[in-house]
């Protein structure tokens, strides 16, 4: 059992870069790579929360181009999962 | 054109509705009905631990409708396309919502219904809050998920699998549904709402269904195994048809069959006429879905490319990338006859870009107008056609012009586009041919003068009716004021025709009179060099410019100029086409010139 679960939580801000932003075919690609990590992961924006493993609360984010997002990990592969999600927010959603 | 309906009793029962013809084609079968009703959510207790096992039921088929409705996008439509049903897919089981919507049941023990409906509703509002227009309107999307989930939870699951060759009647026919059921051997597509240019109708002409829609209260008059004729050139649907009637549609169905053949086998000929002019008669294009069938139905071109198709499927302005893309293909596509790209038209009843509200929006902020005010955007649209012209031949055409000063003004920004490539060593035609739509009076009275700047000059016949008759024809108040026969029409487009002319330019067509069989030998008299329309007419087109004489088409003409009331225009050129072109007339004119 690892006990920094408890304690420890990543996060880090990203930008929405591509230009359609946040949209429905990104958002469906994004729920699907967080369902592959064990962590639990939210996305916030202006104070308003998310849980990212949810399609339908990633939609109503309506996070346009240029959208300051914070990414929160939580869990035994936080790390990992919070770099493949940054990396998904800095590739544009490969609509660059 | 109108979708008012009429009943008439030819016989006891018989039931004839007129709607809007969206695919052509006649079916005679027995219906089926789809019943879409909406469904009405009450408030009350329930036990838990039965409506928790309802919510999975409705869920397990709810998934399993839509894989099965995401395979068959993907087989016919392509993966693009088929992603916005992965996305439901991906909504009906969202974990985190519907534990969300479990943990109230079990808390609140109220009905499923009550609470799913609730929890759908929150997330819709606070999408709807969002100041981004693109991203309000995704909330029809989530309405689509919560309303599959409400419906299977009354188990009145859709039917998507039928004996026999059914016409199917629905109150909404939605693009999954006519992909869905297009699985079947569906004779015809039969709905209360809808319009010819609705998603839905053009998946159906891609897919050969036959298909009346807009009919406000079909499902009101049939019921299951109810003997049905849909006739898609018309737009009329027959319920408990006479035998008198199916023995006439059965007749007129196979000399229609006959004719559709005939028409494809020549389409591929020269638009001659008997005495030797020849015209051209291309395509107007919407959607990249149309370019198979430009060859087929014998076009000599694009004569329209509505670029503004993009930003709806791209939900917001789309790159020079992306647009060159598509340019790309069309111009490939269409090799070697040209293609007339129309910058970006928004505004008026097409799309808003953005939170933008204005009391008269077909006098507003639309067209060139609005492309002149963002430079860049035009500049990059402009770019992105010029790197396309290298893969064949493009023309660029400016919406919306009022005066001369626009086309200066536009044609000063091509010139910066093209010096902006240049400098960045990007091949492009430096001989690419511009020119305007006609479609304000301002630019038809105006039309010598703007000639002078042009290569082209491209008659838009919904907004010219629209504009010199003042008349918005989205208004039903006034719509039936709507006229593209009144004798002003026709004379001003004389007048642009002869315009052009006169400064030795080329004068096309690309409105919806350009498509009509009763306008084109009069078109055609007016001295109209180019006809532009949706791909299925063209073969029609050809086919009467084909039958024509020109001189006795310009002495045709001359008679229509002298008259002065669109009735009697009318009655002419129904007359005329009647009488030389029985087959056409029957198969194509709609209902509401019939007498």
């Amino acid at each position: 059992m690892n006990y920094s679960i408890w304690i420890m939580m990543l996060e880090q801000e990203v930008v929405v870069k591509n230009r359609l932003g946040l949209h429905t075919r990104p958002a469906a690609s994004l729920v699907k790579l967080a369902a592959r990590f064990k962590s639990e992961f939210y996305l916030e924006r202006d104070g308003y929360r998310v849980n990212g493993k949810s399609i339908i609360g990633v939609m109503t984010l309506a996070a346009e181009e240029g959208a300051r997002i914070l990414l929160i990990c939580d869990g035994e592969d936080e790390k990992e999962a919070l770099a493949a999600l940054v990396d998904f927010f800095d590739r544009g959603f490969d609509e660059l | 054109m109108s979708s008012e309906q009429y009943h008439t009793q030819k016989e006891a029962d018989e039931i004839v509705l007129k709607g809007v013809a969206a695919s052509p084609g006649i079916a005679i079968g027995t219906a089926v009905t789809l019943k879409k009703d909406g469904i009405v959510v009450e408030e009350r207790k329930a036990e838990p631990v039965h409506d928790l096992e309802r919510l999975q039921k409705s869920i397990d088929r709810s998934i399993y409708e839509l894989e099965k409705i995401y395979r068959t996008a993907v087989d016919k439509l392509g993966q693009d396309k088929a992603a916005i049903f992965e996305a439901q897919l991906l909504m009906v089981s969202d974990p985190i919502f519907f534990s969300g919507v479990k943990t109230r049941i079990e808390a609140e023990k109220k009905n499923v219904e009550f609470i799913v409906s609730d929890e759908f509703s929150k997330q819709v509002r606070q999408l709807r809050k969002s100041d981004n227009e693109l991203f309000r309107q995704r909330a029809y999307e989530i309405e689509d998920v919560k309303n599959r989930i409400l419906r299977n939870l009354t188990e009145a699951h859709l039917k998507s699998k039928f004996e026999g060759k059914p016409i199917v009647v629905t109150s909404d026919l939605t693009p999954a549904d006519a992909v869905l059921l297009s699985r079947n051997e569906v004779l015809g597509y039969v709905s209360d709402f809808g319009g010819a240019r609705s998603h839905a109708s053009i998946l159906s002409r891609s897919l050969g269904i036959p298909a009346v829609v807009g009919l406000k209260d079909a499902t009101k008059h049939v019921h299951d195994g109810m003997k049905v004729i849909l006739d898609g050139y018309r737009g009329v649907v027959v319920f408990n048809p006479t035998e008198e009637s199916v023995r006439n549609y059965t007749e007129k169905k196979e000399w229609c069959e006959q004719l559709d053949s005939e028409l494809l086998s020549e389409a591929s000929e020269a638009a001659r006429t008997t005495d030797g002019r020849r015209v051209l008669v291309e395509a107007n294009v919407e959607l990249l879905e149309e370019l198979p069938l430009l060859k087929p139905h014998g076009a000599d071109g694009i004569g329209l490319f509505r670029t503004e198709p993009l930003i709806i499927d791209a939900e917001s302005i789309p790159d020079e990338e992306m647009q060159f893309e598509t340019f790309r293909k069309a111009v490939v596509e269409a090799t070697p006859n040209p293609v007339v790209f129309r910058t970006f038209d928004i505004g008026g009843d097409k799309l808003f870009v953005g939170d933008h509200d204005e009391p008269n929006p077909f006098l507003g902020w639309r067209g060139i107008r609005m492309m002149l005010d963002r430079p860049d955007m035009l500049k990059e649209q402009f770019r992105a056609i010029l790197r396309a012209s290298v893969f064949g031949k493009c023309r660029i055409m400016y919406p919306m012009v009022a005066s001369d000063e626009e086309v200066v003004r536009a044609n000063a920004l091509l010139e910066e586009a093209k010096a902006s490539l240049s400098s960045a060593g990007v091949a492009f035609d430096r001989d690419i041919e511009v020119g305007v739509m006609i479609e304000i009076p301002s630019a038809a009275l105006m039309s010598k003068e703007i000639a002078r700047h042009v290569k082209f000059l491209s008659i838009g016949t919904n907004d010219l009716t629209q504009y010199l008759l003042a008349v918005d024809r989205t208004n039903e108040l006034v719509a039936n004021v709507f006229d593209e026969f009144h004798p002003s029409v026709i004379r001003t487009v004389k007048l642009i025709i002869d315009s052009g002319h006169g400064a030795g330019i080329r004068v096309a067509m690309c409105g919806e009179m350009a498509g009509n069989p009763l306008a084109t030998v009069m078109l055609l008299g007016l001295g109209l060099d180019e006809f532009s329309a949706v791909s299925s007419m063209l073969p029609v087109l050809k086919k009467i410019i084909r039958g024509t004489n020109y001189k006795s088409a310009r002495r045709f003409a001359r008679q229509i100029l002298k008259l002065d009331s669109a009735d009697d225009i009318k009655r002419l050129l129904i007359g005329y086409l009647k009488t030389h072109f029985e087959r056409i007339y029957h198969t194509t004119i709609s209902e509401e010139y019939v007498e």
